[in-house]
């Protein structure tokens, strides 16, 4: 008898399935486009604060400003494909050894989700994971030509534009929340408590 | 193995129904869930073809889980992680502890899964040295209290905030502060175990789904801690089972639609992510080291057997949530990891019949289980079959089945069972002052049904 768990397991599997084919349902290359107004309502409803711009610019010039008036945490962490927009912080490569708790971190989303609101990252060197999850404070710029209508979407447009898949995909429906104190929602258990997404024509 | 204490259910229903936390708890919990996920369904133009399509996307899975697995081993490599196949609790427990040792690693941090809670990994690896330290703030605070989870997706749902309190006070030195709201509470947590991420040399969470087509690994939270635990430490490692895996990307849409929005209500969980091996080349964060470990456990035996429609299970606990019984005596009655409806069904599947015989009794067959189900499992059907087996290993006590026997004999003999049940009633009737108030209802008219329906159809 065979002592190689995975063999063992595949056998036993191999044996009992029945290995039909579905009616395939063909993954479909059309990427549908999601409207931006429909999106802003239900980012709001998950709890985003969803303001608007013209540009990339204006938007980062209007983060700025706000970040003065209402006294956001500081230092401002910045994804690095943003870094040539805001140039007066950068974040540093052992950002994940910091406590990140203090920082306001701003990102970059791959595309936004219209059906639920969602904002999709991706990781790269240019746009790095933890400056979604460390901060209590964060912010996500989209373009508004990057709306997908639903999930749907978006596969079929990561296989036309992204040739490996990256590390991690977030899909990021909201701040972080937790009900599990008496069923009560309490926003930024681990992850940001105030989420902030900037939609933004993209002029490039 | 881990302690299975189902066979004792009836009485550790019979005390949860007398503690008054718990039932205050329960209390607090029990509509939140319903309503939340009506909420949900009712937004969606049909939920019903939703529901085909996860189903779909599952049986596809399943029908092909030999195939699928080695795809998702090879793509899982292609992007430099590894996988690892474990038939027993004790094997996952050895391959997970061993990939922690080979790191040197002292420190772990947990997300939620419920394949680590059925191999007992937490207190295998902190046997050997480890230390570890769960992220969910409700695994966490099970874990300060000592106690399994009483619920697949709310681990703390039977803890009340006074209870969490308590636990916060007597287990984090923090001087004196405000516990009292449960604000302050997930504050306070937030800080404590915000340490514990940047600390850890390990991170284990559990997985949603996996995908054959990308090798990639779907974990679902709402905190944010499975994405801390996956991107903090230098390894991260994934402990599920193998009927996880689907065909595709498009297969694991399918199932996200209807996970969220029966388990929470939500039309997507707040972080859906999917990992697909270690840190890339320029990255500037995530682990060096991407291990994913699945665990058989009997699953595979259950194939091409009339149980089979239970590895459709997603584990959203909507059958929990919607359960007369599991709302009334909670998760710990049902004595081993998985509680209500699917735990009814799995337990004796897992661990046989033997071990958890008053489980598939512990239901009143309501149906309603079955209707909420996204993934269509015929929980009673599943359960009066193993009803079925049971009886025919003659499990159940002498008493059960004598009298099982006997209701047999009457039921198959309408005119005998009509005349003994009018004198038993008419006895009951006579000796009413000494029976418990309430044991006695007054019928809501003068007849009987049967005789009231005699009447009105005599010729």
């Amino acid at each position: 008898m065979n002592s190689d768990p995975k063999q063992r397991i595949l056998d036993r599997l191999t044996l009992k399935s029945s290995g039909f084919a579905r009616s395939s349902v063909a993954a479909s290359n059309r990427v549908e486009i999601g409207d931006p107004i429909q999106f802003a309502n239900n980012a709001a409803v998950n709890e985003c604060r969803v303001l608007q711009a013209s540009s990339l610019d204006s938007a980062l010039a209007t983060l700025a400003e706000l970040a003065l008036q209402e006294k956001w945490p500081t230092p401002i962490g910045v994804a690095p494909s943003l870094q040539p927009h805001w140039p007066q912080t950068t974040v540093s490569a052992d950002f994940g050894s910091n406590h990140g708790e203090k920082y306001t971190c701003i990102s970059q989303a791959y595309v936004g989700l219209e059906d639920t609101g969602s904002l999709v990252l991706l990781s790269s060197p240019q746009s790095p994971t933890l400056l979604n999850f460390l901060s209590t404070f964060h912010v996500v710029l989209l373009a508004r030509n990057r709306i997908l209508k639903n999930k749907s979407a978006l596969w079929p447009l990561l296989r036309q534009e992204i040739p490996h898949m990256p590390r991690s995909i977030n899909i990021i429906t909201g701040p972080s929340r937790t009900a599990d104190i008496e069923q009560t929602i309490q926003l930024g258990a681990h992850g940001p408590k105030y989420l902030t997404v900037v939609l933004y024509d993209d002029h490039s | 193995m881990t302690d299975i204490k189902s066979n004792q259910f009836t009485h550790l229903a019979h005390r949860a129904l007398h503690d008054q936390p718990l039932q205050t708890a329960l209390g607090r919990a029990k509509s939140g869930f319903i309503n939340k996920r009506l909420k949900a369904i009712k937004l969606v133009d049909d939920f019903e073809a939703l529901k085909s399509q996860a189903q779909q996307a599952k049986q596809n899975a399943l029908a092909n889980l030999p195939v699928l697995l080695t795809r998702f081993e090879k793509e899982l490599q292609a992007q430099g992680g590894q996988l690892h196949w474990a038939e027993t609790p004790e094997q996952m427990n050895q391959l997970v502890l061993e990939i922690c040792q080979k790191q040197n690693a002292k420190r772990v941090i947990k997300g939620k899964s419920m394949i680590s809670e059925e191999t007992q990994l937490n207190s295998f690896l902190e046997q050997h040295g480890l230390e570890l330290v769960e992220s969910d703030l409700g695994e966490y605070i099970i874990q300060l209290a000592k106690e399994p989870p009483s619920h697949i997706i709310a681990p703390a749902v039977h803890k009340t905030r006074q209870q969490v309190a308590e636990l916060f006070e007597q287990n984090h030195a923090l001087g004196k502060r405000d516990l009292e709201s449960i604000p302050g509470l997930v504050k306070e947590a937030r800080q404590v175990l915000r340490n514990q991420f940047l600390s850890a040399d390990v991170g284990i969470t559990g997985a949603n789904l996996l995908v054959a087509e990308s090798g990639s690994v779907v974990l679902v939270t709402n905190e944010g801690n499975g994405d801390l635990a996956a991107t903090l430490p230098s390894t991260h490692i994934v402990t599920t089972s193998i009927e996880k895996v689907v065909e595709n990307l498009e297969d694991a849409n399918s199932i996200l639609e209807v996970l969220g929005r029966s388990a929470t209500g939500q039309w997507l969980s707040t972080y859906t992510s999917f990992f697909s091996g270690p840190k890339k080349n320029a990255d500037l964060d995530g682990p060096k080291q991407f291990h994913v470990v699945v665990l058989d456990n009997g699953r595979s035996q259950l194939m091409g057997t009339e149980y089979e429609p239970m590895l459709q299970c997603i584990k959203c606990g909507a059958c929990l949530n919607h359960c007369p019984v599991y709302s009334n005596v909670g998760g710990h009655a049902y004595g081993w990891v998985y509680p209500g409806p699917m735990g009814s069904v799995l337990t004796p599947l897992l661990q046989g019949t033997h071990q958890a015989t008053p489980l598939p009794n512990a239901s009143s067959f309501c149906g309603r289980c079955e209707e909420v189900c996204p993934m269509g499992i015929p929980l009673p059907n599943l359960l009066r079959r193993l009803r079925q087996q049971q009886h025919q290993k003659k499990l159940e006590s002498i008493s059960w089945r004598w009298g099982l026997d006997i209701y047999t004999r009457l039921c198959s003999k309408p005119d005998g069972y009509r005349k003994i049940m009018q004198w038993v009633t008419r006895f009951l009737w006579l000796i009413k002052p000494i029976l418990p108030k309430g044991f006695l209802l007054k019928p809501s008219g003068p007849d009987t049904f049967l005789e009231s329906w005699r009447k009105a159809n005599r010729p």
